[in-house]
């Protein structure tokens, strides 16, 4: 193959550097040598041309100008505090920063809705709440919480006329249920709170599906209305709790 | 902070003890940046020796860039020659925008600067003043090039590295540069002859 006369130039140049003169090089390529001969010679020139020296006193004063920059151009520079050999130092600052984008996510997501990306960092950090939640009251208080939520996103969600999704419907109706199995375990004190929560909670429900019912397309009425029922059964178990309880306290007698 | 007289002639030091130096000066070890402040001065004196026309402007310019190169050594990743070299571009493309503003003229009108009496290449005799001329009559890559390469001693990996070109590119432009430079030279010669 050919070689390229650039690369022949260089081969000899780099020969050239070795000590071989211009000539005893262009013998291998005499086609060359009148063409690459006047470059290298040139090259040699150059090369050994003096080099320009700085002013030694110029140097010596751009050396003061640095030690000024030492002494008084040191910035803060927050790669410099990860370069620290501490490891505590490293470790609480790694933490602090994972502290503070869970912190920022979990807010950030606490608005999101179904189909948003942050909307499983949502449902993520209810999952971890509700398992660090260790009492049944707290746990019970949490399924109120989250049948709010899920009641919100379900009247942001649904479109006028347009056929939803139950899933979230479903959801809403399902956490007031799991609410309800934890008031078993509650004295009667908690009881009479989660009672009122749940209760709050059902008027809510109810009033988003009645407001969703008027717009709702035909086929998603049916839907709306076994909700409905779900949610007077819910009414119903609360006011049969309530009633009991109001019973055992005017059974007891007075002092105890 | 003291200074290193030695490194003020011995301008060329191998890779692995430049590096070194650029990792002590990076922890702010004041030995170190004095070595590499020579060392850049040196390097980059001579880069840009060729491409201003008073040595003066070189000096001034190269102190500039020393004492901006130390600053931010603490940012500095990856090839170190091609890092310092492009700081010194970016602050020849600004001293020579300072100067267009100032005298109002363009940049391409910049005036060759006046040769005085002619060395007579004939003679064969290259001088610094005469390549410096020769220079200006190339393209800012094929400057670079000559520069880098026969002045400054990079190899073609470097100085591909340090203008963003591939080695090969290099090679053309090596090539280019040295006609260019032969033929103004040559037509120089035949001009002053005939004059």
């Amino acid at each position: 193959m050919k070689q390229k006369i650039e690369e022949i130039l260089d081969v000899l140049l780099l020969e050239m550097e070795k000590g071989k003169s211009p000539d005893d090089l262009l013998r291998d390529y005499p086609q060359y040598a009148d063409e690459l001969g006047p470059l290298l010679q040139l090259a040699r020139n150059i090369a050994e041309m003096p080099k320009p020296v700085p002013d030694a006193k110029a140097v010596q004063s751009a050396i003061r100008r640095i030690q000024k920059v030492d002494v008084h151009g040191k910035r803060f520079d927050l790669r410099d505090f990860f370069r620290l050999s501490i490891l505590p130092v490293r470790i609480t600052a790694v933490l602090l920063f994972l502290f503070i984008f869970e912190v920022t996510t979990v807010s950030l997501s606490a608005r999101s809705l179904p189909g948003h990306f942050l909307y499983r960092v949502k449902r993520f950090a209810e999952n971890v709440q509700h398992t660090l939640t260790v009492d049944s009251e707290g746990k019970a208080r949490l399924h109120v919480v989250f049948a709010d939520r899920r009641t919100n996103e379900f009247y942001s969600s649904v479109e006028p006329g347009v056929e939803f999704d139950d899933g979230l419907m479903c959801e809403m109706l399902q956490e007031i249920e799991y609410a309800f199995e934890h008031i078993r375990d509650l004295n009667e004190e908690g009881r009479e709170r989660l009672i009122d929560l749940i209760h709050e909670c059902n008027l809510f429900q109810v009033e988003v599906l009645e407001r969703t019912k008027e717009h709702a397309c035909a086929c998603n009425i049916e839907k709306i209305e076994e909700a409905l029922r779900n949610c007077m059964d819910h009414r119903e178990c609360l006011e049969c709790i309530r009633a009991r309880l109001k019973y055992n306290n005017t059974e007891m007698p007075a002092g105890t | 902070m003291g200074t290193n007289p030695s490194l003020l002639v011995r301008r060329d030091i191998g890779h692995a003890e430049l590096a070194d130096i650029v990792r002590r000066a990076k922890e702010g070890e004041d030995r170190a940046s004095s070595d590499l402040c020579v060392y850049v001065y040196a390097h980059i004196y001579s880069y840009l020796y060729y491409r201003v026309d008073r040595a003066e402007d070189a000096e001034d310019l190269t102190s500039e860039i020393v004492v901006k190169v130390i600053q931010s050594i603490a940012k500095q990743r990856g090839n170190f020659h091609a890092w310092i070299y492009q700081i010194a571009r970016n602050h020849l493309i600004d001293f020579y925008r300072r100067r267009a503003v100032r005298s109002e003229i363009s940049l391409n009108d910049i005036p060759e600067q006046a040769s005085g009496k002619s060395d007579g290449f004939s003679k064969q005799v290259l001088t610094r003043e005469k390549l410096k001329r020769g220079l200006k009559h190339l393209t800012e890559e094929q400057r670079q090039v000559v520069i880098l390469k026969f002045i400054e001693g990079h190899d073609n990996r470097e100085i591909a590295s340090i203008i963003h070109k591939s080695v090969g590119a290099v090679k053309v432009l090596q090539f280019r540069a040295l006609k260019a430079l032969r033929d103004y030279f040559t037509r120089r010669e035949v001009y002053e002859a005939e004059n």
